[in-house]
């Protein structure tokens, strides 16, 4: 009974942390048409900003975040305007650069910092107990902001004007612009929240797992088999997405040893893909 | 007119490219007055002389990728005994002084990138003494290394076949690995913790565990141990311990043994089995420091938990491992780390082999490696062993220190000699 129970709350925590690192990248894809592979390459960035005032400069946590979020959206502005506008539409190209940002970022974050393993401290310290069922109080507060965000997010883009300039620009690039939509203040925007997000992400997992220069490359994958599976699109399909995935990612070590729980958990995936190529919600659902 | 007045300067910028590729981009760093390293010549006719001349001695392991987390602190090591030997007069054979010079290769965390590194240090620079091969990648680059005759001291084995066998004459392990750290853990809690008889085995899946489990399981046999289940196995980049926690926490078992792995793997999985409120023994065969350790898991977590690594300032320490940890703690921070001391001894035992067998012939250094004993390392006093274990008496078997986390503190736990056959 300890187990099963444990084990339905590993898997709400997966699921509320794959959502909360996929949900910027999601967002830039399903808005722009960004394919972000630097996405995880800036949470990591933004968990080491995090870091350097909460733990070097001994700033208040939360207040290290705000600084992190901030400082990262920056880094998203300038990447929409030098990076990504330029190749705005051409995938290859858009890969490339990506390519290249995670380089830039992974190397300098290696070189000025080191590769040693650190960790940010809980944000909420401390062990909740029921009974014979314990979690930790940072594992809740990731779930509660990874729920939070993606509801804020999603209501962003039902309800409020730029929200429904994306919608009208991920629907047609060249209709939105005759109605006279700014496209590039769009972008530039869609990719600022999507910085910010990676760095909340980045800061909650910097002190939920820990740093490292490449603790975005795992990450990026289960983003990416994420936003798939939810369908390209949508941004309430990774809902359900992030729970399978989670839910895969909890139980099966469970009954499989070693690395072949992750295999088979990918080609349970592939399976799914493969009577659904849209993934669960498609494109049209926003 | 103009296109053709364009082109001066192109030309000239062409030129100018030409001739800074063609130059070395630093001196090289030699010692007055230089001369050509002689790494291929066995200088045992040489007359003695004052000239200083250079040795250079390889040094290949992860700058940048993925195991670059722990590998770069190799160097480190590496580096710092370098220093140490040259501070210290460097090497004298048949009356010739030799400075050495360390050439250092990245594998980029790969195979193949370990290959190419060994390349280029074997055929474009000539080196023949080369350390470092971490991972399992010493075995890819075995066959360009015995045939050439090039001695290797290797920083770690993952007892995947090629690495260090029959088949590897001229390969020495200079650090406590896998299996040289499962036996120095299984004997402190045999030593220490004598009411401890199940344990609960716990191994990243790095694809080594079909090698070392069976030796490992004799080991817990002849020591009275028993474990409770099957080696409970997780994938190697799994970056959230807590459903392996949730398995480990059901096994009824006095203490867990983790029995290979590294920080990371460790950290998340004391912080998982903690966070469930399982507070029993944790024993970690992992290369890591405890304050490594306390920074992934937090304060909170870190109790009743040991790692290998030495502590600083301790009265047993060698003297060595005190001259040369506060040396890389000076240059490179803190805490040390004892991947950063494994790359030290691999160029430091392998020096003194040079010297031992004055000569630069791998074949005589080799020959006169086996003959040494003791040896001297950072860690104390070590032997060769490893025959029944490896095939091959070249493992250099160190003592190995046990740190703790108790009580969201780093402290000294013991010191463990390695009794490997």
């Amino acid at each position: 009974v300890e187990l099963t129970a444990t084990t339905v709350i590993n898997v709400l925590v997966l699921s509320s942390m794959y959502i909360l690192v996929a949900l910027g990248f999601a967002f830039l894809f399903s808005i722009m048409g960004i394919l972000n592979f630097a996405h995880g390459a800036i949470y990591m960035v933004g968990g080491y900003i995090c870091y350097q005032f909460g733990v070097e400069y001994s700033l208040n946590l939360w207040v290290s975040m705000l600084l992190s979020v901030l400082i990262v959206a920056s880094l998203g502005l300038f990447l929409e305007k030098f990076c990504f506008r330029p190749f705005f539409g051409n995938l290859n190209r858009t890969i490339v650069v990506c390519i290249g940002i995670i380089v830039v970022l992974e190397t300098t974050v290696n070189i000025l910092v080191g590769t040693s393993t650190r960790s940010l401290p809980a944000f909420v310290p401390g062990i909740l107990k029921a009974g014979a069922i314990s979690v930790s109080a940072e594992r809740l507060v990731t779930f509660i902001i990874g729920g939070a965000l993606l509801w804020v997010t999603i209501w962003f883009i039902r309800n409020t004007k730029p929200g429904q300039q994306m919608q009208a620009v991920s629907q047609n690039v060249e209709g939105a612009a005759l109605q006279g939509i700014s496209i590039h203040r769009v972008s530039a925007l869609a990719c600022v929240m999507a910085c910010g997000l990676a760095a909340v992400a980045g800061c909650l997992m910097g002190a939920f797992l820990s740093l490292t220069p490449f603790m975005g490359d795992y990450m990026l994958v289960k983003a990416l088999v994420l936003v798939i599976l939810g369908g390209i699109g949508s941004m309430g399909g990774i809902i359900f997405a992030g729970l399978i995935i989670g839910g895969l990612d909890a139980t099966l070590p469970l009954f499989i040893s070693g690395a072949a729980s992750e295999a088979i958990a990918l080609g349970i995936i592939v399976t799914i893909l493969l009577f659904r190529p849209q993934g669960f919600f498609g494109r049209e659902v926003i | 007119v103009n296109k053709k007045l364009l082109l001066i300067p192109l030309a000239l910028l062409l030129a100018l490219s030409l001739i800074a590729i063609g130059c070395p981009s630093t001196p090289p760093p030699t010692t007055t007055p230089t001369t050509k390293p002689p790494t291929t010549a066995p200088p045992t006719t040489t007359p003695p002389t004052t000239e200083v001349k250079t040795l250079q001695i390889g040094f290949i392991t992860g700058l940048t990728g993925w195991a670059s987390v722990g590998t770069v602190h190799q160097v480190h090591g590496a580096t710092v005994a370098t220093e140490m030997l040259n501070d210290r007069g460097g090497l004298t054979i048949n009356g010739q002084k030799y400075e050495i010079e360390l050439v250092v290769e990245d594998d980029k965390s790969t195979t193949d990138g370990s290959v190419a590194a060994t390349n280029k240090l074997v055929y474009d620079e000539n080196i023949k003494f080369i350390g470092g091969y971490p991972l399992w990648f010493a075995a890819a680059s075995k066959d360009i290394c015995e045939q050439e005759k090039v001695l290797r001291a290797i920083v770690w084995t993952c007892c995947t076949p090629g690495e260090i066998d029959q088949s590897t004459p001229y390969t020495f392990l200079c650090a406590s690995a896998t299996l040289e750290q499962a036996v120095a853990v299984l004997d402190y809690i045999k030593d220490t913790y004598p009411d401890v008889k199940t344990l609960a085995c716990v191994s990243p899946d790095d694809g080594t565990n079909q090698y070392t489990w069976p030796e490992i399981m004799s080991m817990l046999e002849a020591r009275g141990l028993s474990r409770v289940g099957d080696l409970i196995v997780y994938p190697n980049d799994m970056v959230d311990a807590s459903p392996i926690a949730a398995k480990v926490a059901a096994r009824d078992a006095d203490a867990i043994f983790q029995v290979n792995g590294w920080s990371p793997h460790a950290g998340a999985m004391l912080k998982g089995l903690r966070e469930l409120g399982d507070d029993r023994y944790y024993f970690g065969a992992v290369p890591a420091s405890a304050g490594e350790i306390l920074a992934i898991c937090g304060e909170a977590a870190a109790t009743n938990f040991s790692c290998i690594n030495p502590t600083l300032g301790v009265a047993e320490n060698p003297p060595l491992l005190e001259e040369a940890g506060a040396k890389l703690v000076s240059e490179y921070g803190g805490p040390l780390n004892l991947l950063a001391l494994n790359g030290f001894d691999c160029v430091w035992c392998m020096a003194h082999a040079i010297e031992a067998a004055q000569s630069l012939d791998t074949t005589a250094v080799r020959d006169a490696w086996e003959q040494m004993d003791p040896i001297d390392t950072v860690y104390g006093t070590a032997h060769l062993a490893g025959l029944k274990t490896y095939g091959i008496q070249h493992t250099v078997a160190m003592p190995v220190a046990i740190e703790l986390l108790d009580n969201g503190a780093p402290k000294f736990g013991a010191w463990e000699e390695v009794h490997l056959p």
